[in-house]
């Protein structure tokens, strides 16, 4: 009896007290179980990948038409663009996906929209003409004053605070690390921005900028180009930089940028990225940015409104035949109604990415012998969560900006796109995450392709637990987009002894090359002069104008 | 087994084995109290490590303070340990509650805070021993001190869990510390029903320990109105409303005949001097237009502008535009507010809308001729934005010619960057400028600004009933000291929020 009582008591003190320990455990420990809905957003790579596995029919149909454009990212929409201003109608343009953009497209919640990649443009140099003409065609630049500087349109210029950086536990104003970096580190960070600042008004023997946007416009002079031939990382090491901060900076930037580490990025592509612009504008300063709530998709949209009656969206070309009569026919998958159609082209426009390129089939020798050249590329993603704004605490510091980095972390930080808004009050925000998948190559893009949903979010979580306690438990819905061939990376030697130069060349004065691939760096400044140039050398080629 | 003559044996005491339970109970509850006491000092006295180590330190000296004076309790163990459980339930219970109350009232809060801790940790002392001697003949000596220091301590460790995870940011202090009042007052319950003698003594503690858990649960559902009271003591004023909206918390304070508005606990007005605050607002403008058929009023929610505004009889509509429906609902229907407004938003010629000013704007197709803003000072980024450029050249495309605007602009004396820097933006978007000032006691110095097309607005006739304003009192508003004077400043635009970060600067410096 004695015994049973004693043990009936353990027994019941023991369920009493570990019920609201494992309860404690769970909170403290255990993964948060709790189901965020949300879409799997972003590119059709099960549609991409159909080139591999499919039989394709013999083709329904097949239309005559002067130019094929194949791609509708932004040197797509640009090269339409350019071809319709010239009233030049005779023309489609061919996108794999349901919507135009590239990686300037966008998703939309409840909140609003938000970007799933490219998300600002810097202020333009003065000087990049063609650019600026768009600009002010587009209104963003609202007239150009007595010094020739642009003013932009204030509420696409990114609102005030714009860029803050967590680091020793604190936000600080702007990226450059500041706040608790010691006394060197900060002469060694001066000293890298001075050297910068040198770079972006040297001028080389060719009266050319050395470093320049578009990218082809720097000066040739073997003393910058070599450059290309080391890496970011030893570059900063033969100037004896060895800060960490400052390590960390710049690697930050050629990830923002490229998507490429320190080691891997070419020292040429890396100091582009703070010398190649020289924007000037009347009303912002020139370091400032122009942004949307959807980022860059506000531009692809723009830029899509003179063309749209050319677009076919959701069509796969998968081969391009040259014929006995030296014209081409474009074999392509129309999946809105699941047939396959073909066109009859004089002109085609390659605007896609290389790794699309490459495994359209071709019978033409100049095109097939491009195939083997080496484009790399990075790996993203992106994850957008709404969140439930009256729930966000933040840390001290800098309130909460459009551009949140957190130091020393793998993801890029995070945009609230709803500091772009007008609105005094948010009930939510979207905060859209960037994280750069640490690995590159097949081997990574199989491993991202696996992932769940839930496990993007579950990272991007943990991520922003840094600088939010209890973050998970914000968040109303979340969408995820997985770029497994993000952006291009300028890699060591890649920018001026790769292929690229090569790459770009027209062929038969009737193939034309306009993807940011060419470029070395996915940049919007780039997909568009490429798409307007080879626009122009098409139109001028077939004595159009 | 026989077990009526073991019971017997017992001390008059039924479960001898579950009374070790409430050493368990016991231990969870003594920690929670000296938790809750540090959390509490912590809030309201800052330095949380000398707050804490102190408070602890106390805690557990006069816990061997209360283990020493055991000893002088010979008779009675029961009824003592019983007694002993209903006082904690009450000194540790309402602790927090009383902490909070009395932290804006006394100077010796700290006296206060030590001496219940103090009285906490001794009552809690006594606890443990008491326990031990009474169950000393049922167990083993070394069972018995083995088992009660195990439960003590899980009972501590529980503690010290659920409390920050669960309790402080769920339950609330003042609400934690009394749930667990009652938790010792179910204890002393719980032995009184198991004891097996029963006399008047044990029926009294009975009753007494029902008032105690009654009382206590009470309290515990009306936490809500022990922590706005303790609130009102902090506005020094009676607070007399006070309401968190899904955009800002809304505080109204009254002591005599002086009601004040607090938003986000920044003074809108005080009732004594808010006339010489919007007849400034309000007279320059309206005495100089043409045509007073429709006014716009922006911010406002008080209906303190319109008020001013329909002394005018010519004035046939008023657009009011204010953020938040229960500011403007408080000021329709409180029997304090609407003596005040002159029951202005029962007018049927003002339309309220209750919409985020620049949107409103940015979707009006038609032009008004004149504007009233009075919305809050530029203090963060996101009411920055209705000072910016591009508010104020939509402002300025919507606003007719010949038309007006008045926008109460921070004060030129404390924040003259501020004050100056809504000028620039001004006439940066086209408008042509009458910058004028006037004190307001509960201010100070406060600063305006009219903004205009075309020619200078000339000042009219004023209604009757004007307690302050006059067109001479006008012409030295006008007039800016040395102190004053314009300055060379930045145009706030959007992407460089200069207002704020000028109003960030110059009252950082004075709060």
């Amino acid at each position: 009896m004695q015994n049973s009582r004693r043990r009936f008591f353990y027994v019941t003190t023991a369920l009493v007290a570990t019920a609201p320990l494992y309860w404690t455990w769970k909170k403290l420990f255990a993964e948060d179980k709790r189901l965020i809905p949300g879409r799997m957003l972003g590119a059709a790579y099960q549609r991409g990948h159909n080139i591999f596995k499919m039989m394709f029919s013999k083709p329904s149909s097949s239309q005559q038409i002067g130019t094929v454009i194949i791609g509708g990212g932004i040197s797509g929409l640009c090269a339409a663009r350019q071809l319709k201003k010239k009233g030049y109608d005779d023309f489609l343009l061919l996108e794999l996906e349901d919507h135009a953009g590239g990686n300037s497209r966008f998703g939309e919640n409840k909140t609003g929209k938000f970007p799933l990649g490219a998300h600002y443009l810097p202020i333009p140099s003065p000087e990049f003409k063609e650019l600026i003409a768009l600009l002010q065609e587009i209104e963003l630049i609202t007239h150009i004053d007595e010094k020739g500087l642009p003013h932009y349109e204030e509420r696409h210029l990114c609102h005030d605070p714009d860029e803050r950086l967590f680091i020793n536990g604190h936000w600080q104003e702007g990226l450059i690390p500041h706040f608790g970096v010691p006394k060197d580190e900060q002469v060694q960070i001066r000293k890298f921005i001075t050297l910068m600042d040198t770079y972006k008004n040297a001028k080389g023997s060719d009266g050319k900028y050395a470093f320049d946007l578009p990218v082809d416009r720097s000066s040739a002079d073997q003393v910058f180009r070599s450059l290309d031939k080391i890496s970011m990382q030893q570059f900063l090491e033969n100037n004896h930089l060895h800060s960490p901060y400052l390590h960390w900076y710049v690697s930050y930037c050629c990830k923002d940028d490229f998507g490429s580490t320190l080691e891997e990025t070419s020292a040429w592509a890396g100091i582009h990225y703070f010398a190649g612009r020289r924007g000037a504008a009347g009303n912002a300063n020139h370091e400032q940015v122009i942004t949307w709530p959807e980022g860059n998709g506000w531009l692809a949209e723009k830029l899509l409104e003179t063309s749209k009656e050319h677009l076919r969206s959701s069509c796969m070309v998968f081969e391009v035949h040259q014929n006995a009569d030296e014209k081409y026919e474009i074999d392509y998958m129309d999946y809105s109604d699941g047939s396959v159609k073909r066109i009859i082209a004089q002109n085609v426009i390659f605007s896609c990415p290389q790794f699309v390129q490459r495994h359209i089939k071709t019978n033409i020798k100049e095109l097939k012998e491009r195939t083997d050249a080496e484009f790399s590329y990075s790996t993203w993603v992106i994850v957008n969560a709404e969140l439930d704004a009256s729930k966000v605490a933040e840390r001290n510091g800098t309130p909460l900006s459009w551009d949140n980095v957190i130091y020393g972390t793998q993801s890029l930080g995070y945009i609230n796109s709803s500091n772009q808004k007008l609105e005094r009050h948010k009930d939510r925000y979207n905060f859209t995450w960037y994280y750069l998948f640490p690995e590159s190559g097949k081997e990574a893009r199989k491993k991202v392709i696996k992932k769940t949903r839930e496990e993007w979010v579950a990272l991007m979580c943990t991520d922003m637990e840094k600088v939010y306690s209890g973050f998970s438990d914000w968040v109303l819905s979340s969408d995820v987009c997985v770029w497994g061939h993000a952006m291009i990376k300028p890699s060591v030697g890649f920018m001026w002894d790769g292929p690229r130069a090569k790459a770009a060349q027209s062929i038969n004065g009737s193939l034309y090359f306009a993807h940011t691939d060419l470029s070395g760096m996915s940049l919007f400044e780039e997909g568009f002069i490429r798409g307007t140039e080879v626009a122009n050398e098409l139109l001028k080629t077939t004595h159009h104008v | 087994m026989d077990s009526s003559r073991e019971e017997t044996q017992q001390q008059g005491f039924a479960k001898p084995a579950l009374l070790l339970l409430s050493v368990f109970v016991i231990a969870t509850c003594g920690l929670i109290y000296e938790l809750v006491a540090g959390t509490l000092a912590s809030y309201v006295l800052g330095d949380s490590v000398t707050q804490f180590s102190t408070i602890i330190g106390t805690y557990l000296f006069a816990m061997g303070v209360g283990s020493y004076l055991s000893r002088y309790i010979n008779t009675h163990l029961f009824v003592r340990f019983i007694q002993i459980e209903l006082m904690i339930a009450l000194v540790g219970g309402f602790s927090s509650a009383l902490l909070f109350v009395l932290f804006e009232q006394v100077a010796y809060f700290r006296l206060i805070l030590y001496a219940l801790v103090f009285l906490t940790g001794l009552l809690v002392g006594l606890e443990i021993p008491l326990l031990m001697r009474m169950l000393k003949d049922r167990f083993s000596f070394s069972d018995l001190v083995s088992e009660i220091f195990t439960f003590d301590y899980i009972g501590a460790l529980l503690a010290s869990l659920i409390f920050p995870l669960f309790f402080v940011p769920h339950i609330g202090l003042i609400r934690t510390s009394l749930f667990f009042g009652l938790l010792n007052a179910g204890v002393a319950l719980w032995v009184c029903y198991t004891l097996t003698e029963k006399n008047h003594k044990i029926q009294w503690l009975k009753t007494i320990g029902f008032i105690v858990i009654a009382v206590l649960v009470l309290a515990f559902a009306f936490a809500n109105k022990i922590q706005n009271f303790a609130e009102e003591l902090s506005y020094h004023d009676k607070v007399i409303y006070s309401k968190s909206s899904p955009y800002q918390r809304i505080v109204l304070t009254k002591h005599k005949n002086d009601v004040r508005l607090f938003l986000n606990n920044n003074l809108q007005f005080s009732s004594v001097d808010e006339y010489r605050y919007h007849e400034s607002l309000v007279h320059p403008l309206m005495s100089s237009l043409n045509n007073r058929d429709t006014i716009v009023i922006l911010g406002g929610g008080d209906g303190l502008a319109a008020r001013e505004v329909f002394k005018y009889k010519d004035v046939k509509k008023v657009y009011l535009v204010d953020l938040d429906p229960e500011v403007t609902q408080l000021f329709k229907s409180h029997p304090l507010l609407t003596p005040l407004n002159k029951n202005v938003f029962n007018n049927p010629n003002i339309e309220v809308l209750n919409q985020d000013a620049f949107i409103w704007l940015l979707d009006q197709k038609k032009t008004f001729n004149a504007f009233i803003i009075d919305f809050p000072d530029p203090s963060n980024f996101s009411v920055g934005k209705l000072y910016s450029l591009t508010f104020y050249r939509k402002l300025f495309q919507m606003l007719s010619d010949g038309g007006v605007v008045v926008i109460q602009s921070t004060s030129p004396l404390v924040a003259p960057k501020s004050y100056w820097c809504v000028e620039a933006t001004l006439i940066k978007a086209g408008f042509q400028t009458l910058p004028y000032h006037t004190f307001v006691p509960a201010f100070g110095d406060w600063g305006y600004i009219m903004a205009y097309k075309g020619a200078l607005p000339k000042l009219g006739v004023l209604p009757d009933s004007l307690q302050y304003y006059s067109s001479d009192a006008f012409a030295a508003m006008c007039h800016f000291t040395k102190d004053m004077q314009r300055r060379k400043v930045e145009v706030n635009q959007l992407n460089n929020q200069a207002l704020v970060r000028y109003f960030e600067e110059e009252w950082g410096k004075i709060n």
